[in-house]
């Protein structure tokens, strides 16, 4: 079997579009790339029209041929002979349509019903995504839900996460040519916000603080004040990782510019949360993630969240950080905010380095970070709707809540109508969330080894290779008689 | 006893102070004030620093009980009187104000409480709230603005129809109605056009003397759109969802608020946003003679609230208490009144928030964010009781004028006020005997 892969970035151009539309379908090819090799052989393609020929000539020697399409239903190459079938991510319970944006009009590809009509079938990420599929198409439409087979990938650094100290008091993460912020040296302070053409006409008096009696004292809720345990561990303390290297700077001091990149050792004590995510993308909701665990965490030195931030115009986002942050000040954990790209290499040191990874999105295709970190046998805090519904449960993570329903626009339309929906986080379940996550880490550590196990495990089942191939199997293979059954190689036939 | 009051918005005043800073205190006054009187004599004062402790040295040589009921935020309230002086206060979020920004030490509510010693609020909610950074003796109260006797007339002469049928309601001021509006100049392209700036109000609009008719299944907010807490974004979004193919359903938003022109189109915007509606939105801004008020009341099916905190909800408090049924989120001030026997009760969760009157807009207090598919449900089902279910209806109607009788008779806030009142120039007698002793 012949199996092309179509993408519009390629391996040469991926450095240079991240966090523009679509980028993310590259690593989505690129993680399926390797299994498909075992089912056929595999060639890329980033011309459309090198698949007819190709096929022509896999029909020609009686070999069956497929194009897997990884983009956007609306960028699906169409009008081909070759049976093709987009695989992609959706986070919205519908479809577009192409009445919902009057820009769409000249192209109707922009219905995806019509898209999914033409081609031979889909392979959506997730299963929410399936369903909607099925809804504007009818039951009998030939879709399959198959998340990336990530499992296998991260099978080296699960070993590694497994011969170190577990939930270990220090670490230290090295990474080249970073662009590092730490709240701990921005000198935060909530009267840099003040406004002053803001006064509201509250008396002042210079006798007041005379006048007025002293607070009176209460008892602080010490939620955090809990027995310390530690698992016993053969590893030795890495006691080299802790110098610097030369060339190497620790973190340095940052207002409101953006720090230059440097080679950065980040020493991080405590417990390590880590989130991927572009900021821009309003979906990620970086903003109840920051709020939540700067109040969860206001009176708690040992606790640090790691932003893996990507996207475009990350000054801006930097700006819109350090306001957030100001307001919330003053704070006692730490929050590290890491811009731009990062290598294979220094990824995998990040997901090493991590005890949580946090996910606070109103809605999700898949979210491969979060799939890669709960593989890699890091429990997750986040939610359990749209995408994550397929794999996020109590067993791996802490669940947090969020309600459905939210209108909203489409996020490649003209933002003018709202065509569909999406959820809305409970911010104080994801605050809490984030507390008994702690309490779990520095107390309970037999109940984390046991919840990084599940993940191991239960990822295994959900994305491990064996699974996924015999989905793609017995996916390919109906497409394959379909293809062959009909005419055309499309799945017109079954919709509704 | 003499019972000396003040607000900073007066009868004189309130008419232009709408939506400004502590405009609502003129109006707990106004409906506290009868049940005051019943307990001693009220009286009035422009400036408390010049005239309260005069009253009350006078009180003292002829032996009245005198009482300082300052209707004021606590950063507000005189903090220097020798009369014993209560502040009545409304409060919204789960932490007062307790750190002194901007270098004003009143700003910390906690140490400004500490030195007047006791306190009135308008719900359990807030009690707790104080309680928590006070201490459990602190001497709080809840006595909120007593509107339920007012509405006696309305609810005994209204049977309470849950469905509107042919009602005018006369006002002078401005109406805007999504249906006779052109929504299409509330698009995307026009806000591009004005670059950030308000779009104008529709040439639709009706100005002066103008009357509205309203039929079918009617819902009413009357709330001030300039105060963000408010949320209307929700209630006007999750109305045309609910309502997107129902042309008897409508949502009546009486605007309390000085100057609507740039609120206005931001809620056409909302509109625009849904698409196209049978539903119908109309928004009215202008002062409601008692008449009118009356009639819009009568006309109405549901009262809706989809704040994210709530002091008391005067409008809410005073519909609620003539029979209508609320539509409402059941917490902060809410939640001593709003439940399942006289509500469609709307889910909510925590999100974190700013005072709002801090400048430095620090987060500090958690206020409640609202479950928008609940809201959508609540509207579908509020209509479909209106519509198919009148006994459900007459059962929350009378769920509703209960519930607020136990919340705000003029019998239970009286009796509260009251004892507050006795308290505090109880406690403060002591004080003084041990000041004049030269111990």
């Amino acid at each position: 079997m012949r199996i092309l892969l179509y993408c519009n970035t390629t391996q040469e151009s991926i450095n240079s579009r991240l966090g523009t539309p679509d980028y993310s379908y590259w690593y989505v090819l690129d993680a399926f790339r390797a299994l498909l090799g075992r089912l056929g052989t595999v060639e890329c393609i980033d011309d459309p029209t090198l698949a007819d020929p190709i096929w022509r000539k896999c029909r020609d020697a009686g070999e069956s041929c497929v194009l897997l399409s990884f983009a956007p239903p609306h960028k699906t190459p169409l009008g081909l002979e070759c049976p093709t079938i987009p695989v992609f991510a959706w986070e919205y319970p519908n479809l577009p349509r192409l009445g919902d944006e009057l820009s769409w009009l000249h192209d109707p590809r922009n219905d995806w019903a019509d898209v999914f009509r033409q081609v031979a079938g889909a392979i959506p990420l997730s299963r929410h995504t399936r369903r909607a599929v099925l809804d504007a198409l009818g039951e009998d439409y030939p879709a399959t839900a198959i998340p990336t087979p990530s499992w296998h990938r991260y099978a080296d650094l699960r070993q590694r996460i497994a011969a170190r100290a577990p939930l270990p008091a220090h670490r230290v993460l090295r990474l080249r040519q970073a662009r590092v912020v730490d709240s701990h040296l921005l000198g935060l302070n909530a009267d840099g916000m003040i406004n002053p053409d803001h006064d509201d006409g509250t008396p002042f008096a210079a006798d007041d603080d005379q006048l007025l009696p002293p607070k009176p004292v209460m008892a602080e809720n010490r939620w955090y004040d809990v027995p310390r345990r530690s698992l016993p561990t053969d590893a030795p303390e890495p006691a080299s990782l802790q110098d610097a290297l030369p060339g190497e700077s620790d973190p340095v001091p940052s207002g409101w510019a953006l720090p230059p990149p440097l080679d950065i050792r980040l020493p991080l004590e405590g417990v390590v949360y880590t989130s991927v995510l572009t900021p821009s993308d309003g979906r990620k909701n970086w903003e109840d993630m920051l709020t939540a665990f700067a109040w969860a965490f206001r009176d708690v030195e040992d606790a640090v969240l790691v932003l893996k931030l990507g996207g475009v115009n990350l000054e801006k986002r930097h700006h819109e950080m350090v306001a957030l942050l100001s307001k919330l000040a003053p704070f006692k954990c730490r929050i590290v905010a890491i811009h731009g790209y990062i290598d294979a290499g220094n990824y995998e040191d990040l997901i090493a380095a991590s005890d949580f990874y946090v996910n606070a999105s109103r809605c999700e295709g898949l979210c491969m970070p979060l799939l890669e970190y709960l593989c890699a046998g890091i429990p997750a805090i986040a939610p359990d709707h749209t995408a994550m519904a397929d794999y996020i449960d109590g067993e791996l993570a802490f669940v947090v809540a969020s309600s459905d329903g939210e209108p909203t626009v489409w996020p490649h339309g003209d933002y003018t109508f709202n065509r569909t929906t999406r959820h809305r986080i409970d911010w104080h379940s994801l605050m809490l969330a984030l507390r008994a996550s702690y309490v779990m880490a520095r107390s309970e550590p037999e109940e984390y080894a046991a919840m990084s196990a599940r993940a191991v495990a239960r990822m295994r089942d959900y994305c491990g290779d064996e699974t996924v191939e015999t989905q793609l199997t017995s996916f390919l293979a109906r497409i394959g008689e379909g293809a062959f059954d009909g005419a055309s190689g499309t799945a017109a036939t079954s919709a509704s | 006893m003499l019972i000396l009051t003040h607000t900073t918005s007066t009868r004189d005043s309130i008419r232009n102070d709408l939506g400004r800073p502590e405009y609502s205190y003129y109006f707990v006054l106004r409906e506290l004030r009868p049940v005051l009187e019943d307990l001693g004599v009220v009286v009035e004062v422009e400036d408390p620093e010049r005239d309260v402790d005069l009253l009350y040295r006078n009180c003292q040589r002829h032996g009245i009980p005198c009482v300082f009921l300052s209707f004021s935020p606590p950063h507000k309230t005189p903090i220097d009187l020798e009369c014993p002086t209560l502040p009545i206060f409304a409060w919204e979020f789960d932490t007062i104000p307790n750190e002194g920004f901007m270098g004003k030490p009143r700003n910390d509510w906690t140490r400004v409480l500490a030195k007047l010693g006791g306190a009135v609020t308008h719900s359990g909610f807030i009690v707790a709230a104080v309680k928590r950074l006070m201490g459990m003796d602190f001497p709080i109260i809840s006595a909120p603005a007593p509107v339920w006797d007012n509405m006696a007339r309305l609810r005994d002469s209204d049977p309470c129809t849950p469905v509107a049928d042919n009602v005018v309601i006369a006002l002078d001021g401005m109406v805007v109605d999504s249906r006779e509006t052109d929504l299409a100049l509330y698009d995307k392209a026009s806000l591009l056009a004005f670059e950030g700036h308000p779009l104008p109000l529709p040439d639709s609009r009706r100005e002066g003397r103008c009357k509205v008719v309203l039929d079918g299944v009617v819902y009413t907010s009357i709330f001030n759109p300039g105060d963000g807490r408010k949320n209307w974004p929700d209630m006007i979004l999750a109305f045309c969802i609910a309502f997107r193919d129902v042309a008897d359903a409508t949502l009546v938003l009486k605007l309390t608020h000085y100057d609507v022109s740039q609120l206005v189109p931001e809620m056409l915007e909302i509109i625009h946003r849904c698409g196209e509606v049978a539903c119908r939105v109309v928004m009215l801004h202008g002062y409601l003679e008692q008449d009118s008020y009356e009639q819009l009341l009568q006309g109405t099916s549901y009262s809706v609230n989809t704040s994210m905190g709530e002091g008391q909800c005067l409008p809410l408090m005073e519909y609620m208490s003539a029979g209508k049924p609320g539509i409402a989120p059941q917490h902060s001030s809410m939640a001593d009144y709003v439940d399942e026997s006289c509500a469609f009760v709307l889910r909510s969760s925590l999100e974190p928030s700013t005072w709002p009157h801090d400048p430095r807009q620090a987060m500090r207090t958690l206020r409640h964010r609202l479950d928008f598919g609940s809201l959508v449900t609540a509207y579908r089902d509020s209509y479909r009781v209106a519509k198919q279910e009148p006994d459900r209806y007459a059962m929350l109607s009378r769920g509703a004028v209960l519930s607020l009788q136990q919340y705000c008779s003029r019998e239970v806030v009286r009796e509260r006020i009251r004892d507050a009142m006795a308290g505090h120039i109880a406690r403060h007698e002591p004080a003084e005997s041990s000041r004049a002793d030269p111990a």
